[in-house]
């Protein structure tokens, strides 16, 4: 069987000259031989990789991301704990990356005043569920992407339960107080957290892991204040867009062992001024180094 | 030496130059008599980072060589 399934990629791939002599694997041949073979759009789209035949949804990325990366995405569990302004525009790029598996938490129904900024926000979807809205988007984009919700209010009891399995988590949450304890769940799960803040034209990202003090070198371990400048300033247009860009980046960076990880440094973009700034953050050393959420 | 301080976003507006200021008669001040001495309104800036760590602006003395990282709080999504 392992085989034919093979012999059947080929026979449906492409040679794509102009691509540099690449085998794709065109979307409706990965659908075809998924209901052939009984397999999901993910499994197709991994064992053609392994042939090197190159679904072709993922052709410009090829060059960044590689085979073996792009293998690695589609095996990695990624969970979005928020899903307004910042996180839907990270579930949108998270989709398209193609990572196998998004967890997504957020009790909330959209609302008008979610129109300014929250890509999945429509006048048609007013009064749906968020996490709702966001599976179908991402099987709109990527039917390959296994999309599990969960339509509650994330707490400290809650939170072991529903980042199971997760590779790494974003944190695109709306108060600072739950940011605080979404990482402490996240490092006594050993899972990496991105972090990402807006409020007005300033916007914030670092990326914490296991060990790593990470917000508390921000806000010390006393109270926190529910909410910064954005109470002021409040949440427009394009901040959550440049925040969750980089956001998406980061994860991509963690799984893929690429590059060097806003670790123990944030990034502040200020739009207002027309400068970005990256601060030390965080004493002490870790063991865990980059690339360390490669399998 | 003296005590070097970042001021990064909207807050660069107290450091028009290229956002940093070096004070050097600021060691022995506290963070919030440093602001104050810059004008520095600290409803604004409830996060203070000193060698790139949270401080608490009324107890934290200055010394050489220290640097300081004023930022706005954020925490929307």
């Amino acid at each position: 069987m392992n085989g034919e399934i093979e012999e059947r990629l080929r026979q449906l791939a492409t040679v794509a000259p102009e691509e540099r002599g690449l085998t794709l694997l065109p979307l409706s041949a990965v659908r075809r031989v998924a209901k052939e073979f009984g397999l999901s759009p993910r499994e197709v789209e991994i064992r053609a990789l392994e042939q090197r035949i190159l679904p072709a949804r993922y052709l410009r990325s090829l060059g960044t991301v590689g085979w073996e990366g792009q293998i690695r995405l589609l095996q990695a569990t990624v969970a979005v704990v928020g899903l307004g302004g910042l996180g839907s525009s990270v579930v949108e790029g998270l989709a398209r990356a193609g990572i196998g598996r998004l967890i997504l938490i957020d009790p909330d129904i959209f609302v008008e005043h979610n129109l300014n900024r929250q890509l999945f926000s429509t006048e048609a979807n007013l009064g749906a569920s968020k996490v709702e809205v966001a599976k179908t988007r991402v099987a709109e984009i990527n039917s390959a992407v296994e999309v599990i919700t969960y339509d509650v209010k994330a707490t400290a009891e809650n939170l072991p339960r529903l980042l199971e399995g997760a590779d790494v988590v974003v944190d695109a949450l709306d108060r600072l107080p739950i940011r605080l304890v979404l990482q402490d769940v996240a490092q006594r799960l050993g899972i990496p957290m991105v972090h990402g803040a807006i409020g007005g034209m300033t916007g914030q990202v670092t990326t914490i892991l296991p060990g790593d003090e990470g917000l508390y070198a921000l806000y010390g371990h006393g109270e926190v204040p529910e909410r910064g400048i954005e109470a002021e300033q409040g949440c427009p247009t394009a901040t959550p867009m440049m925040v969750a860009a980089w956001q998406v980046q980061e994860v991509l960076k963690l799984l893929l062992g690429r590059g060097e990880p806003l670790r123990r440094r944030m990034l502040i973009m200020d739009a207002e001024t027309g400068t970005a700034d990256v601060i030390r953050l965080g004493m002490g050393e870790s063991e865990v180094d980059v690339g360390w959420a490669s399998k | 030496m003296g005590v070097k301080v970042k001021l990064v976003g909207f807050l660069r507006k107290y450091a028009p130059q290229r956002g940093s200021l070096n004070l050097e008669d600021a060691d022995g001040r506290t963070v919030a008599e440093m602001m104050a001495d810059l004008g520095i309104v600290p409803a604004s800036v409830s996060v203070v980072l000193v060698n790139g760590h949270y401080v608490k602006p009324r107890s934290y003395v200055l010394q050489e060589g220290d640097e300081v990282t004023l930022l706005p709080p954020i925490g929307g999504g």
